[in-house]
């Protein structure tokens, strides 16, 4: 897997390259900036650019900028966008549908290196990767009253697992069930959320992170993606 | 014997006659003159005597043609009408010093007048009253610049001129204001003096009140701008400890990461654990960096506004919070206290009301935002508590208002209204 490293903070750029080329990632360039980083993608074409939200000139969103300007320029390269904060709307709007080979991880997670390359490793495959707490965040606390409170445990936990960017596969590798009962809660909250059922995986994560989040802050009750 | 003799009497009676006439006749003369270059004031003062002596003129003159004519003038109309005017010219000149003093008291109303509704126009209008000079000017002086200004603030040339005059108002020897007026009113220089004197007072207390004033809205904007340096300043240090600290941190972690992965098999015992440990540190010191961060300025809400911000603090509250908030960008001074007084309050809901649930609402009303934090809790806030009362001074630096209800049991509303064009 090839990657291309975009951060402004060398020591943060020079530390992953070192970490990623020790878990056998072959890094081919690292940039500091946005500009420089799509020179370098269009010239590299790699699998995955890695890049920071926050960066020079401005340090607001021109990660988001450059990382937009990748997908639409090269749809066949994947884009990690790295945060230091959780920020629902800013990953709403790069989980768009139809979303694929997009991850979004708070910054953190680049020093466990393992789940990190992992992660890389689904982004460069066109899956979809949504940091943990970005879910967590989504879940706990929620205005009354509580459409979720309509779930099960069970299907409370899928539904979690769901909007982290799990397959099916993945969720029944972890809840160690089969794929099938996966398949039957997933139809299920999805009916029970009034979330229209859609078989792509991608789509369905932007659906449920969409409801929870306009579940949350009690904009609206039932958005259709 | 003598004396009933008409013949002896008719000399005497023609020369007293043309006497009266020379006296009357010069007399309006000379008080035609003086009225011509006298101001209004010293004019109807004497307008009933040269009235009065005009008319008496008049009809002695009448009197005297009847009786060159020949005609019988004893006991006829014209001679009644002129000795009745004769008389009328010591009660004219009466009227014309009462009507004098009248003036004089016009200061006393004028010291009332201005005591009752000070402000400039209201003092130029009460003197050019008083003074009957619809031409007046008041030229205000200003000790630091040394110059006049009239009451807009514009610069204006003081000096005298043939067609205008200058009266120096003077309060303990410091220059007050000047007055420009018709030269003419230096006749009456008592009652000059007398609505300069009134005068000076009233502008001196004028004067000291747009001071006021001035140092009233430069303490206002002082504050302002304290408020604005602050937050200024908050946003450095947040994007200094992004930039600096945090990536830092995170650089160690990685290094960490490539050390651990480096241990070789035959290294002491607890080397492995020791490198976790220290893993373990960087990482709580990121978390409590991160959460110093988000309190001086959280991020947020200077990349993605303010609506955006209150979701993060909505979604890290420990209770159930519903927000309804327009998307809109603000200016960053009021998104900044927008956002802290949600904060604060929100705290306030967790900390003290022991609410179970809270609302936040935004709002545009008119030109101004509308900021709502209601709870469920159990109310009795001291609305000059410390958090609170910081807060005001935030919201009131920008010409706002925040208001708290909270009466016992039954929830607390803080009301944050912030001026927004």
């Amino acid at each position: 897997m090839r990657v291309i490293i975009a951060d402004d903070a060398a020591v943060v750029r020079e530390g992953l390259a070192r970490l990623l080329v020790e878990n056998e990632v072959d890094v081919v360039a690292t940039a500091g900036d946005g500009q420089q980083l799509l020179r370098l993608v269009d010239a590299q074409l790699p699998d995955v650019a890695i890049l920071d939200i926050r960066m020079p000139p401005s340090y607001t969103n021109e990660g988001m900028l450059a990382a937009e300007q990748i997908r639409q320029d090269h749809p066949t390269v994947g884009t990690m966008l790295l945060s230091q904060y959780v920020e629902v709307s800013l990953a709403l709007r790069l989980l768009t549908d139809p979303a694929e080979r997009i991850g979004y991880l708070l910054k953190d997670r680049i020093a466990d290196i393992t789940e990190f390359v992992s992660a890389l490793h689904r982004v460069a495959s066109g899956g979809v990767v949504v940091e943990p707490t970005l879910v967590d965040e989504l879940l706990t606390a929620r205005a009354n009253p509580d459409p979720l409170a309509v779930l099960t445990p069970r299907e409370y936990e899928v539904l979690a697992l769901v909007a982290g960017g799990k397959t099916d596969r993945g969720i029944a590798a972890e809840l160690v069930v089969t794929r099938k009962t996966v398949e039957s809660h997933v139809r299920r909250i999805l009916a029970k959320l009034d979330l229209p059922e859609d078989t792509a995986e991608n789509r369905r994560i932007h659906a449920v992170l969409t409801f929870l989040r306009h579940s949350r802050t009690g904009a609206a009750s039932s958005p259709r993606p | 014997m003598v004396s009933s003799d008409p013949r002896f009497w008719e000399p005497w009676s023609i020369a007293g006659d043309a006497i009266l006439v020379g006296l009357l006749g010069t007399g309006v003369v000379l008080l035609i003159r003086r009225l011509r270059h006298a101001t209004v004031a010293t004019r109807r003062a004497f307008a009933p005597v040269l009235v009065t002596a005009a008319l008496g003129l008049l009809g002695l003159c009448v009197v005297l043609a009847m009786d060159a004519a020949g005609l019988q003038t004893e006991g006829s109309v014209a001679l009644w009408v002129a000795d009745a005017l004769y008389a009328a010219i010591p009660l004219a000149f009466l009227v014309g010093l009462l009507r004098m003093r009248w003036r004089r008291a016009v200061v006393a109303d004028l010291v009332v007048e201005l005591g009752s509704a000070p402000g400039p126009a209201n003092v130029r209008d009460a003197i050019a009253l008083a003074l009957r000079d619809p031409t007046l000017e008041v030229a205000y002086w200003l000790p630091d610049a040394e110059r006049f200004v009239d009451p807009g603030g514009q610069a204006v040339a003081v000096e005298e001129t043939p067609s205008r005059a200058v009266s120096m108002l003077e309060h303990e020897s410091e220059r007050v204001a000047a007055l420009l007026h018709d030269p003419s009113l230096r006749d009456d220089a008592r009652l000059l003096d007398a609505v300069c004197a009134a005068a000076t007072l009233a502008l001196e207390n004028v004067r000291l009140q747009a001071d006021l004033r001035a140092q009233l809205a430069e303490v206002r904007a002082s504050r302002a701008r304290i408020v604005a340096a602050g937050d200024a300043e908050r946003r450095r240090l947040e994007r200094d400890l992004h930039d600096g600290a945090q990536q830092r941190l995170l650089g160690i972690r990685l290094a960490l990461q490539l050390a651990r992965s480096r241990v070789p098999g035959d290294a002491p015992k607890g080397t492995e654990s020791l490198l976790a440990d220290a893993d373990a540190e960087v990482v709580a010191a990121l978390a409590e960096l991160r959460s110093l961060a988000r309190g001086i300025h959280p991020a947020i809400l200077t990349e993605e506004g303010l609506a955006p911000a209150l979701e993060a603090l909505a979604r890290r509250a420990p209770l159930p919070v519903a927000l309804h908030a327009c998307g809109e960008r603000l200016p960053p001074d009021v998104e900044a206290t927008s956002y802290f007084v949600a904060a604060e309050a929100l705290a306030n809901c967790v900390k003290h009301a022991h609410a179970r649930n809270a609302t936040i609402e935004v709002a545009r009303r008119n030109s101004c935002v509308v900021i709502d934090i209601v709870d469920d809790g159990r109310g009795g806030a001291d609305p000059r508590g410390h958090g609170l009362n910081g807060l005001r001074d935030r919201v009131e630096s920008q010409d706002g208002s925040l208001v708290v209800e909270s009466s016992p049991g039954a929830g607390t509303r803080v009301r944050a209204e912030i001026p927004c064009a």
